[in-house]
């Protein structure tokens, strides 16, 4: 009977092959409009990279590859699913309860495929990846935090769809743990703000979540002027031929972040200035002017913020980004640090009564120390021709 | 300069002497049939950092560096419980060439040293200097750091008779005597710290000698198949455990200079190669 289960079986996978003879070749991936794509020198991310938080309202996704034979009379359509073969199940499909694998036919590019062509591109916002159906950012309860999504090309024949070839898409937006413990101290001109990022799972007894990638010190008053490497503008809205309530989303997104951010910048005594309530650490161009501190590398748990008044009185929080960008919540903020000024060793050395009745004790080195070098590198010289010489002996006698 | 002037021909002297020795990497009585040319040394070596800032400035125990970086608090412990001077490290290698053998007595040869060290506390608020005991001065979060790359070049005399002759004995003194020269720098923070009077960055190149004494325990003994096999295959005559104490003066010779050398412990290992 085996025998018989074994050629039943191959003849199923020769029948289907024979009947669903196209498959699609993903050759290339291309991303466009991250945020991130100005940071770490402008490299442009790959398709490998995951999707953040900050990509996903930003960025496009296109899809290049050939499809063989080409189709005729087929419709070839673009689905998301959250596993590699979620929508090759018919009752996985949305509108189905409970679907793993949704359909992104607002879009407007599941259009037969011209006679002709055996190549397509396909572009899709990175808002439609993450959330086929809301478009919101946030993905669907079945699409865990940086797992993979899977773009899926389908082929619609008159009974059933088929699917032709995937391609993963790593999603991870969901906010990284925020930063603990974050205290400040006054020093020359300067605060030094020190924290703590623990991993919430181990009950914060553990180390640095593995997906940090740095972190931001933010600081109110806010400093005006310092570049934090972060872009000012907000990203450009995606445009697609369905992409007009995209532009509409953007656009009303950093209307209302610019006026909770006026009404935040006009300065205030210590404590009584706040982050804007519509603060998003997400967006570049709001962090940008909070952010008093570069991205820091992880595992950094100290940073001295330079440039600060002494006398004057400020407060710091920390904003943790993982390696996908996508920043946590900010810390709480510290209580208020004024920098103040501090006397280091050389000062007092130089304050002290013994340096008056020894002036000759200064940093400039005398005429000895100075040419002590020179001396040192003829003396350098010297030995390694001796050596050189010696090399030269041993090497005669032995011949 | 006279100093300075002898001690270029104590130098001159030990050159001279090495033209004998071109012929003679080891006598022939005074070596294992399978041993390899041995004609130098390298150390690593850790050891104590000292200075004589303060006894410099005729306040030993109560002056600028005792202040700063000997009189912290142990933000931990119990207010009032005043740290003392913590013990303070300094790291680095040392390079020998064995220019001369003394028969089977010893070399002779010349070495040079470098190393590094730092004292850092964090720096005390201005205006919380107001107590005469720095023990209560505020501190900030700001640190104030003296960092000393201290070198030198010395003569060594290595007496390895007794070990290798008495095998019950492995041990090997030695002594070094030498010029030493050490820049350093001061930073508050994380920049150079500024001279208040001259607006200048508070660096500055210290000179003086070197003197170091110390014994090495020859650790061919313990494992002599080990270490036979080890010079066949690698060039490595021997190896070391040592200890040593060491003074530095870097006052100066013609000017005086910040002393940031002092009465010093060092131990380390070294190979023979």
């Amino acid at each position: 009977m085996r025998w018989l289960s074994t050629a039943l079986v191959a003849a199923c996978v020769c029948a289907s092959s024979t009947a669903f003879a196209q498959a699609v070749t993903f050759t290339n991936v291309i991303r466009n409009g991250s945020p991130r794509a100005s940071e770490n020198g402008g490299r442009i991310l790959t398709r490998d990279e995951p999707l953040g938080a900050r990509d996903c309202p930003c960025e496009s996704w296109t899809f290049e590859g050939t499809i063989m034979p080409v189709p005729t009379a087929r419709t070839l359509e673009w689905w998301i699913g959250n596993s590699a073969t979620a929508c090759a199940t018919a009752t996985n499909r949305f509108p189905a309860m409970n679907a793993t694998c949704w359909p992104l036919d607002r879009l407007g590019i599941n259009a037969a495929l011209p006679i002709a062509s055996n190549r397509f591109s396909v572009t899709i916002p990175g808002r439609w990846i993450v959330d086929p159906l809301t478009q919101t950012c946030m993905p669907p309860a079945s699409i865990s935090a940086g797992s993979n999504v899977h773009v899926t090309a389908m082929l619609r024949p008159p009974d059933d769809m088929v699917p032709l070839g995937t391609v993963p898409v790593t999603v991870s937006v969901a906010r990284p743990v925020t930063v603990q413990s974050v205290t400040a101290s006054g020093a020359e001109s300067s605060a030094v703000v020190e924290w703590q990022h623990l991993r919430a799972e181990d009950g914060g007894t553990a180390q640095v979540p593995a997906n940090t990638a740095g972190y931001y010190v933010l600081c109110l008053p806010r400093i005006v002027g310092y570049d934090a490497g972060l872009s000012s503008t907000a990203c450009a809205p995606i445009v697609t031929d369905s992409g007009a309530s995209d532009a509409a989303a953007t656009d009303a997104t950093s209307t209302a972040d610019a006026t909770a951010m006026d009404s935040s910048s006009g300065g205030g005594s210590c404590g009584s200035e706040t982050l804007p309530a519509a603060f998003d650490p997400n967006s570049d161009s709001q962090l940008a002017q909070y952010a008093c501190s570069p991205l820091l590398a992880t595992g950094t748990s100290r940073y001295t913020v330079t440039g600060l008044t002494n006398g004057s009185s400020y407060r710091f929080a920390v904003v943790a980004q993982d390696n996908a960008g996508t920043r946590s919540t900010p810390s709480t903020f510290t209580s208020c640090v004024s920098p103040e000024e501090v006397t280091d060793f050389w000062e007092r050395y130089r304050q002290n009564p013994g340096m008056t009745a020894a002036p000759g004790c200064s940093t400039t080195p005398s005429r000895f120390a100075r040419t002590l070098p020179a001396g040192w590198l003829a003396f350098g010289l010297a030995l390694a021709a001796i050596g050189a010489h010696r090399i030269n002996a041993r090497k005669d006698s032995r011949s | 300069m006279r100093r300075s002037s002898i001690f270029v021909a104590l130098l001159g002297a030990v050159l001279t002497l090495e033209a004998p020795a071109l012929a003679q990497t080891f006598g022939p009585r005074s070596r294992s049939s399978w041993e390899t040319p041995q004609n130098f040394a390298i150390e690593l070596r850790i050891g104590s950092f000292s200075e004589n800032i303060d006894g410099q400035l005729g306040l030993a125990g109560r002056g600028p560096f005792q202040e700063i970086f000997c009189s912290t608090r142990d933000p931990n412990a119990a207010a009032g419980t005043a740290v003392g001077c913590p013990l303070r490290f300094r790291g680095g290698l040392e390079f020998d060439w064995q220019i001369l053998r003394l028969g089977p007595v010893g070399s002779l040869g010349v070495g040079a040293i470098a190393s590094y060290s730092n004292a850092t506390a964090r720096a005390p608020a201005t205006a919380g200097m107001t107590s005469t005991d720095p023990t209560v001065w505020r501190r900030t979060a700001q640190d104030t750091s003296l960092q000393v790359l201290q070198s030198s070049i010395h003569a060594v005399l290595r007496v390895d008779v007794l070990a290798r002759r008495i095998r019950w004995l492995p041990l090997a003194p030695y002594a070094k005597a030498g010029i030493a020269l050490a820049p350093w720098w001061v930073t508050n923070g994380e920049r150079n710290a500024r001279d208040p009077i001259t607006n200048e960055d508070a660096i500055g190149l210290s000179h003086g000698f070197f003197l170091a004494g110390g014994v090495a325990v020859m650790l061919d003994t313990f494992e002599p198949d080990v270490a036979r096999q080890w010079d066949q295959t690698s060039g490595v005559n021997h190896s070391y455990l040592f200890f040593e104490l060491n003074y530095t003066y870097l006052g100066g010779f013609t000017r005086r200079t910040l002393d940031v050398g002092g009465l010093a412990w060092t131990a380390g290992v070294a190979i023979e190669f």
